[in-house]
């Protein structure tokens, strides 16, 4: 089980959404999502594909416009950022076109104008961290280092908000980790929102974590207090025991075998959960709560909610 | 204006190839077309012939390129997260076309006047600058096309459907009612300044706001303007305006009369029109010019018939263009195009006859006479001028817009040996009139000095024009306009449609 050193998050909201929808013709992409990022967090927004991530996130970045609702981004409406205003914002997106024909010596030279806040040491310390080849294309460059290279691009300029939208997709994990250590020197001074498949390397990072499902958003917490509430539950009986036909929303995935029971406990607590087994299946032999990792967390509610469906 | 800049820079550095590629491309272009003002044709007039259609090319590519670089269709471009503000990043782009087009091809057009031997003037450099923004235009067209377009290859496709489009507008253009251009050059502006209005918008929308589907479905509307604005002309009451009757004890320019068939007498007939359109009947009644002020020329800018016939029957051809010039005293066979079922139902019963012209008379006493020389000769309101090879043109080269002129010339004063001096009749003149280019300070293109062939053959083919020969060059200038009209009550139609069908050239006696 990972340890996640929490840092103290204020109050304040660095991104809020109110009731937001995206429909693409005869697709909803988002299905009112109400989403608040705090300030000073790391939020991880995961989901299955197609549940709305990217679509949120350039609803956030202003790359296109919503349907209804309403989304607010460092105090300001979504729709008002361009311009000076990304000069707060850092973003890097796994399939953002970068221009290819030049190298990445000229590409730094020519976005630090465009920033107040560029950090010349900054930049020469995350292009030895990153170890950017400097006089080379960035078409010539592997997707790994492209991926560097942007976000080199993006931590120059200390932003307040930190945009990554599936930044690990494809990288090698030696390259992730760079990345990842890159991000966590930013974030003392940084919100950061990403969006990633990738939960191993998320556990590790995130500080909240928010689950989007169907352009939805089934749950928005803490990594600790989300990990602390899953547990998965193993009983052991002498007999196979009667499972009765109503049990409690919190229990997934409930399968038994002859004489042992598991299930999915999402919101655990130690004495209710074993009263509760005790009253709907009866004395056991024994009950085992393993903590789950959020890989096993976001299998099991992307399988119940296909169950559902 | 430092992010304007830098912009700027970044598209040199990237597009220095396109760049140097299209300034070379000038260049040649310079140092070729000079060569297409004379006889004969050479590989440097071809190499100049080939880059008139190969610079445009090159500067379509530009502006595409440039426009795409950031481009505005798509939601993964990385600059859409950066912190460009829209308005410096249009600028930068409007900065790069005007230095790497507009500024080379005007250095090109200064240097071509100068080179054809017409040095910059007032007047010569607001045509120079009128053609500036004629280019501007263009280039205006091309860049929102490039901006609500993904690539070149999706470009080229919109520039193919373009084409499709115009050949369709003229079509249609056909279908609708026509009036006579000269009395509509309000409409006639508006055809062209709505869309390019609409496009400079939708261009600043696209920058502003990136909503494709938006842009293209208002370009879409765009195209439409054309036909609206030609649908919603009012045709007759701007030829009214244009073209008044003449007020109440005033004459009109001209009188024009019928001349009934078998009426007796020698009279040189001019045949208007030369070909039959494929399906219709024409009928050539005869008219006769009178009362023409002397030194006048009258040119019908348009023409209207009315038919009416037996039982309350009315026939309106409209206002439709023509291109006539009448003399005093002149007799003319003036055609009429009728649809085949029209002329069987009227063909041998008596019907009244109204034709109508919208004239502007012409003052024709501003002559220049010069002796055609060997050497290269100055036209005083034309240009420069030279013999041709062939003894028989003279070419002329001149500055940004042709004038209307009338050239003239006699068999009898021809300097050439050989040439049949016998009788001095005016039927032995040669005269051709060309009219004045009428849209703007500038004819339209990439060089400012254009040629014209200036033909006095005189049906043989000795040459007339030999060093000496005297040519009279009449510029004519507009002192007014008016409608006039004669009718002709009884007419057979039967009895004045033309027989032959391989059509019969001006200037043919009878």
């Amino acid at each position: 089980m990972s340890t996640i050193t929490m840092k103290p998050v204020t109050m304040s909201t660095v991104i809020r959404t109110d009731n937001l929808v995206k429909k693409f013709r005869r697709v909803d992409a988002l299905n009112g999502l109400n989403l608040e990022v705090p300030q000073g967090a790391i939020y991880a927004l995961v989901g299955p594909n197609g549940a709305g991530k990217t679509t949120a996130i350039k609803i956030l970045m202003n790359i296109f416009g919503a349907t209804s609702g309403r989304a607010e981004v460092l105090g300001m409406d979504s729709k008002q950022i361009s311009g000076k205003a990304l000069t707060s914002i850092g973003y890097v997106s796994e399939n953002q076109q970068l221009p290819n024909w030049v190298r990445v010596d000229a590409f730094l030279a020519y976005l630090r104008p465009f920033y107040p806040s560029w950090d010349r040491e900054l930049e020469n310390q995350l292009v030895r961290q990153l170890a950017l080849p400097l006089d080379r294309k960035l078409s010539d460059l592997s997707r790994g280092m492209r991926m560097k290279a942007a976000l080199a691009s993006a931590l120059a300029y200390r932003p307040r908000l930190i945009v990554l939208d599936e930044p690990f997709s494809g990288l090698d994990p030696l390259v992730r980790d760079e990345l990842i250590e890159s991000m966590l020197e930013r974030a003392e001074e940084a919100t950061i929102l990403i969006s990633s498949h990738d939960l191993a390397e998320i556990e590790n990072l995130a500080s909240h974590v928010g689950y989007l499902d169907q352009g939805r958003l089934r749950f928005s917490e803490e990594m600790p207090a989300l990990v602390e509430r899953f547990r998965e539950v193993e009983i052991t009986f002498d007999a196979a025991p009667a499972v009765p036909g109503k049990l409690p929303a919190s229990w997934m995935r409930l399968s038994s075998s002859a004489a042992v029971v598991q299930f999915i406990e999402s919101q655990f607590d130690e004495q209710r959960t074993s009263a509760e087994i005790r009253n709907l299946l009866g004395e056991a032999r024994s009950v085992t709560f393993t903590p789950m990792s959020l890989r096993s967390i976001f299998l099991a509610m992307a399988k119940s909610g296909r169950d559902a469906a | 204006m430092k992010q304007i800049i830098h912009i700027f820079r970044k598209d040199v550095r990237h597009l220095w190839r396109e760049i140097a590629a299209s300034l070379a491309l000038l260049a040649i272009y310079v140092w070729s077309e000079p060569a297409t003002w004379g006889y004969p044709e050479t590989a440097r007039s071809s190499i100049a012939a080939f880059l008139t259609e190969l610079l445009p090319i090159s500067w379509w590519l530009l502006v595409v390129r440039v426009v795409q670089d950031e481009s505005l269709v798509g939601d993964r471009q990385f600059w859409v997260t950066r912190p460009y503000e829209w308005k410096k990043l249009l600028a930068a782009k409007v900065l790069f076309i005007a230095a790497f087009v507009n500024v080379p091809l005007l250095i090109a057009q200064l240097s071509l006047l100068w080179l054809g031997g017409f040095p910059p003037t007032l007047a010569r450099v607001t045509g120079i600058l009128w053609m500036q923004l004629m280019w501007a235009l263009v280039l205006l067209v091309l860049a929102t096309l490039a901006a609500v377009t993904t690539g070149i290859g999706q470009m080229t496709l919109v520039m193919l459907g373009i084409g499709a489009y115009v050949a369709l507008f003229s079509f249609l253009s056909d279908l609708l009612p026509q009036g006579v251009p000269r009395a509509e050059g309000i409409p006639n502006a508006l055809v062209y300044a709505v869309p390019l209005a609409m496009c400079a918008g939708i261009a600043v929308w696209q920058y502003a706001r990136r909503q494709t589907a938006t842009a293209r479905l208002a370009l879409v509307g765009t195209a439409l303007t054309p036909f609206l604005i030609g649908a919603a002309t009012p045709h007759r009451f701007l030829l009214d305006r244009a073209y008044p009757e003449p007020a109440a004890m005033q004459l009109a320019p001209a009188q024009i009369s019928f001349i009934p068939m078998n009426t007796p007498g020698n009279r040189s007939i001019y045949w208007q029109g030369t070909t039959r359109p494929e399906g219709l009947v024409v009928i050539q009644p005869e008219l006769h010019v009178t009362g023409l002020a002397a030194h006048s020329m009258l040119l019908a800018d348009g023409n209207r018939v009315e038919i009416e016939g037996p039982g309350g029957f009315r026939w309106d051809s409209g206002w439709g263009p023509d291109r006539l010039r009448l003399h005093d005293q002149e007799y003319f066979r003036f055609s009429i195009m009728l649809e085949p079922a029209l002329y069987e139902r009227l063909k041998d019963v008596p019907v009244k006859l109204r034709i109508s012209f919208a004239m502007t008379d012409f003052d024709t006493q501003e002559t220049h006479e010069i002796d055609v020389s060997e050497d290269e000769f100055p036209v005083k309101n034309l240009g420069l001028c030279g013999l041709s090879n062939h003894r028989w043109d003279i070419t002329c080269r001149y500055a940004l817009r042709l004038p209307g002129y009338i050239a003239a010339t006699s068999a009898t004063q021809s300097t050439c040996p050989g040439v049949d001096r016998v009788g001095s009749s005016e039927g032995a003149k040669n005269e051709i009139w060309q009219p004045a280019y009428e849209s703007g300070p500038a004819e339209f293109g990439i060089t400012p000095v254009h040629t014209i062939n200036i033909s006095m053959m005189n049906g043989t083919n000795k040459p007339l024009l030999c060093a000496g020969t005297p040519v009279r060059f009449t510029f004519p200038r507009e002192t007014g306009r008016a409608r006039t009209s004669v009718e002709i009550d009884g007419i057979q139609l039967s009895d004045y449609r033309r027989r032959d069908d391989t059509g019969v050239p001006a200037g043919t006696a009878r």
